[in-house]
């Protein structure tokens, strides 16, 4: 690098210095968005960033500098009369492009949804602000805390929204689920695929649908995000029937095996079913037990690793093959475990449909070992509640328990669902 | 005094093949299967703030209908991140760049260009600086190239209403090259000269997409009044016509704002007289108000005799604005009474009371956006008084520019952290070193010599965008002559006689087939008259007693039937044998005979 008059050295290569330089023999103006590795990022005045190798600069003048303001957060939120919680924890919806390193991470201020969510201020929003996270980060531990800013949230406000990322948002919508076991009103777990810095966001309209879903007197946890790929409508979920089933469609949620609860389309939402009613007051049980597993089933599979998966837990959710099997290999280890009071429950890694241990004889073989089939109830699911279960209610009413539809987890009319995926 | 004029232009090339960011093909069978909905919202740039011409988008609020075309997957409905780039087109453009004398930037850095008209799903467009800092020699000196970006294509807009617009997915993200020049054009012939010599060595280099709207052009003017863009000329003709018009807009609107001053006190203020045009007897406007809208009216102060008066053409800077918010246009005080309007004139006037140098005009518009037409429209005259005339237009097939938006800032522009950045590695600059497009000279004496065919036929063959097309005519025939025969005389000579478009995959079909079997040359022609102008199937055409073979005898027989029924002679022998045998015979053979005949007669 060659520096001209008015450029010190390479410490002025800082984030905001307004710079003009020579490249290749061609002059440039711009501002330093970054500096490392030899490499300087130049926002030119054509707005393009441009990527040089440090060695390549000539003439750098040094013109003065830019603070370089990114996507702050602004005073004020909206006061519109209607109250309604609203907890970020973090994920895509609370997300904007960082522009020092160029990716997208999570920040601090959901206000910036204001521009874009018409119904916004309609309502006075009750914010708590978690140190946001990626979803894929969140443990059983952060279930918990969650929990109880969303029971704080109900108790000052009717409805609360969970602004929360998309990979595991069921799980923890699930957990909420069990863990109340009577609320005052809706809890509306919200996220996006596209992040809020596009002008295509999804996450405007799902927030949209959320508010007004807040407003409806229920007693349920819920997601609520695109229907489909449209921006026409948006879909409340039952938390435990639903899952997340595409890496990247704004309609990745979906409801199996039926339809979702609701439908939110221009301003209006339209119920499917009735959703179970507010209770008078709010009930939080928010122990969970930590060593259950969860194991998926596949032809390689040794009985070993799947010894390792029971060994030391309470209970251990094996994903079968088909309507609920496993290989005869494994039999012996599944009864030892069963035997030393491990609670051993199948479901499906076809995730549509019943598990139904009756039809061949692995699955009768396996019952008679005291496998728990879990019929329709989804493997995360069935995981959630096993943990919630044995976290708060004695061993021997497990299976009483287990096999209740205590929040609808179980589809008992499996029909052609919303529409084909 | 007046400022120099400034012309610059951006030449959009297509690159055929697959598109930019998937696996797509850039060719749609014109199939389509669904449509989805979206909305945009506004977002601001790196800086912390919104880009001008994105708010104003912002103000129209509107639904966007994308048609799914079979050449789109999940990356054009914006529900999948891209894929890698492609390699092919990037590889193309180093390799364009080199022939423009461009500097190939060390990293490839994709950014997103926020636009929210709805032409691009993801409400951006995304756009990569490739090289810079090139230049073309014209016969009135160099034009520098500031800039050749490798960007994916928008959707292709299918149809404009006020409130919903919709868009096929079939041309988004096909790769464009986006070559830029600076401000080095002295008019518009110039302008006509540089767009057709950079067009050309991508023309030439057969990359392009070989569609009508493969290559469009962007003109930038300025002559001291600002910047204006105007976007999207289709034609090179266009290019010299839209200049002179903004030109001669300009320096209208320069001396009337002299005369005007630069004071505009928001003069336009609607009031409802619907109530007056009960009875009109304008058409336009009645299928308006039978539509549901209402005829809004404004007093434009000191504005008498501006509006449409010789070179003075203030209306029609407000009927852009009106067309823009889905309005059916404006009638004013210069062009009225007109257009069916008369009678409700003078109660009109006595409502409005203008004085002797007011304007006044009438506009038909839904309720919802009236208020945004007057804060436009005012903010627009104000604009022009003040002589700040840098926007961006659009040119229409007569050359005429009209307003579209605010000129973008940089602050549209962000880094696209979907794409990883990536590095122009030595490897491929000696890869697209490779391949640098030829020049015409070059290419003329290459075809001309690979293909065994005079300097006219490779030069046609060039013009004609078929350097790819006789490559494969050829490997399929094992004859380059016959190739270039084919296309550039038989093929079209039956395509004007032929009712229906010619399919040219049952052309390559049929060729195959005929050169399978050794066919002559007038065996192609004859077959491809039944497939192209007759439109008999291909397996027909295969059977058909038309290809049989004519023997010697058959066809003297032939011969001597014309040769005493009526008068032929050397010339028209060919085409009445033609005419009245069916099959397939050699001419100099029927020469030969018919000498025979006429020698034995005489």
């Amino acid at each position: 690098m060659i520096l001209s008059k008015g450029c010190g050295t390479l410490k002025d290569l800082v984030e905001g210095a307004i710079l003009r330089f020579k490249y290749k023999q061609t002059q440039f103006d711009g501002i330093v968005i970054s500096y490392s590795n030899g490499l300087v990022n130049v926002k030119l005045s054509s707005g393009y960033n441009m990527t040089i190798p440090v060695d390549s600069m000539d003439d750098v003048e040094l013109r003065g500098t830019r603070k370089i303001v990114s996507t702050e957060a602004r005073k004020g939120k909206p006061d519109g009369g209607k109250k309604v919680g609203l907890l970020a924890t973090g994920g895509t919806i609370a997300s904007r492009v960082d522009y020092v390193t160029g990716a997208v991470k999570p920040v601090l201020d959901p206000a910036f949804l204001e521009d874009s969510v018409s119904n916004i201020r309609e309502f006075s929003l009750d914010m708590d602000l978690m140190d946001p996270v990626l979803s894929e980060n969140l443990k059983p531990n952060d279930w918990v805390e969650i929990a109880r800013r969303s029971l704080k949230l109900l108790e000052r406000n009717g409805g609360t929204i969970v602004l929360h990322g998309t990979d595991t948002m069921s799980y923890t919508a699930s957990a909420l689920s069990f863990m109340f076991q009577e609320q005052t009103g809706p809890i509306l777990f919200v996220g996006s695929q596209r992040s809020s810095d596009r002008p295509s966001s999804d996450a405007f309209l799902n927030l949209e649908a959320a508010l007004e879903f807040s407003k409806v007197p229920m007693g349920e946890v819920g997601v609520v995000m695109h229907r489909n790929i449209s921006d026409h409508e948006a879909a409340l979920h039952r938390a435990v029937r639903v899952r997340k089933m595409h890496t990247s469609r704004r309609d990745a949620f979906r409801t199996l095996g039926g339809k979702p609860m609701a439908v939110y389309s221009s301003g209006a939402a339209r119920f499917n079913e009735g959703p179970s009613p507010a209770s008078e007051r709010n009930v939080l049980m928010d122990k969970l037990e930590r060593k259950v597993s969860m194991v998926y089933f596949h032809p390689s599979l040794e009985p070993d690793d799947l010894g390792q998966m029971l060994d030391g837990r309470r209970a251990s959710i094996i994903m079968g093959t088909g309507l609920g099997h496993v290989g005869r290999r494994f039999y012996g280890i599944i009864k030892d475990a069963v035997d030393s009071g491990v609670k051993v429950i199948m479901t499906s890694q076809c995730i549509n449909g019943m598990v139904d241990m009756n039809v061949y004889s692995t699955g009768r073989e396996l019952q008679s070992i005291g496998v728990i089939p879990a019929g329709s109830m989804l493997p995360e699911v069935a995981m959630v509640k096993s943990m919630h279960l044995l976290g708060n209610y004695p061993d021997e009413d497990f299976i009483g328990l287990f096999l209740k539809n205590m929040r609808g987890e179980f589809n008992l009319r499996d029909g052609l669902g919303d529409e084909p995926i | 005094m007046t400022a120099p004029v400034k012309i610059g232009l951006e030449i959009h090339v297509q690159l055929g093949g697959r598109k930019l960011f998937c696996e797509c093909p850039t060719e749609s069978d014109g199939t389509k299967s669904g449509s989805i909905y979206r909305k945009l919202s506004l977002s601001t740039g790196e800086m912390g703030n919104y880009d001008p011409a994105a708010v104003y988008e912002r103000g129209r609020s509107r639904v966007f209908e994308y048609e799914i075309s079979d050449n789109s997957c999940l990356v054009e409905y914006d529900e999948e991140p891209p894929h890698d780039v492609n390699s092919e087109a990037l590889l193309k453009g180093l390799a364009v760049s080199q022939a423009l004398n461009c500097r190939t930037v060390d990293v490839l850095e994709y950014m997103r260009k926020i636009v929210v008209d709805g032409s691009n799903t993801s409400g951006f467009q995304r756009t990569a600086i490739i090289s810079f800092g090139g230049w073309v020699d014209t016969t009135r000196g160099r034009v520098r190239i500031s800039t050749i970006c490798l960007e994916e294509d928008s959707a292709r807009k299918i149809s404009d209403a006020s409130a919903e617009v919709s868009y096929s997915l079939d041309r988004l993200g096909i790769p464009l090259l986006e070559i830029a020049t600076e401000p080095d054009i002295l008019d518009g012939e110039h302008a006509v000269e540089v767009a057709k010599q950079i067009g050309d060595i991508i023309l030439l280099s057969g990359w392009s997409r070989r569609a009508p709207e493969s290559i469009r052009q962007d003109v930038n003017f300025s002559m001291g009044y600002g910047r204006v863009e105007i976007k999207g000329v289709p034609k090179l003709s266009v290019i010299r016509d839209c200049l002179l018009y903004e030109k001669e807009r300009q320096a209208s609107l320069k001396e009337m704002a002299d005369k005007l001053g630069s004071n505009w006190e928001n003069g336009i203020e609607f009031t409802d007289v619907t109530e007056l045009f009960a009875e009109t007897g304008s058409k336009v406007i009645r299928r308006s108000l039978e539509a549901g809208m209402k005829v809004y009216a404004s007093l434009l102060p000191g504005l008498n005799g501006y509006l449409r008066n010789g070179t003075y053409r203030l209306g029609r800077e407000l009927a852009d604005v009106a067309k823009l918010y889905g309005s059916g246009g404006i009638m004013h005080s210069d062009e009225l009474p007109g257009y069916g309007v008369k009678g409700e004139l003078e109660p009109l006037k006595d409502m409005l009371k203008p004085r002797a140098d007011d304007g006044f005009f009438i506009i038909v518009s839904d309720d919802a956006h009236i208020r945004i037409i007057g804060s436009e429209m005012n903010a627009r005259i104000s604009k022009i008084l003040r002589l700040d005339l840098s926007e961006t237009r659009y040119a229409d097939a007569q050359g005429e520019t009209h307003y579209l938006r605010p000129l973008p800032g940089g602050e549209r522009m962000y880094p696209e952290t979907d794409i990883p950045n990536y590095p122009i590695t030595r490897e491929l600059m000696r890869r697209s070193q490779e391949i640098v497009p030829k020049s015409r000279e070059e290419l003329i004496a290459e075809f001309s010599r690979k293909y065994g065919i005079s300097q006219q036929e490779a030069s046609s063959i060039i013009v004609n965008n078929l350097s790819s097309v006789i490559d494969d005519y050829t490997s399929v025939l094992g004859n380059g002559k016959l190739a270039s025969r084919l296309l550039l005389q038989v093929i079209p000579d039956l395509a004007r006689k032929a009712t229906r478009n010619i399919n040219m995959a049952d052309v390559r079909k049929l060729l195959t087939a005929l050169a399978g079997r050794s066919a002559v040359k007038e065996e192609y022609e004859r077959a491809l008259d039944l497939l192209i102008v007759q439109s008999m199937p291909i397996d027909s055409i295969l059977v058909s007693p038309e290809l049989k073979h004519i023997d010697d005898g058959e066809l003297r027989k032939a011969i001597l039937a014309l040769y005493e029924g009526e008068s032929i002679n050397e010339k028209n022998l060919i085409p009445r044998l033609k005419a009245t045998v069916k099959g397939i015979f050699d001419p100099s053979t029927a020469f030969r005979i018919f000498k025979d005949i006429s020698g034995e007669q005489n």
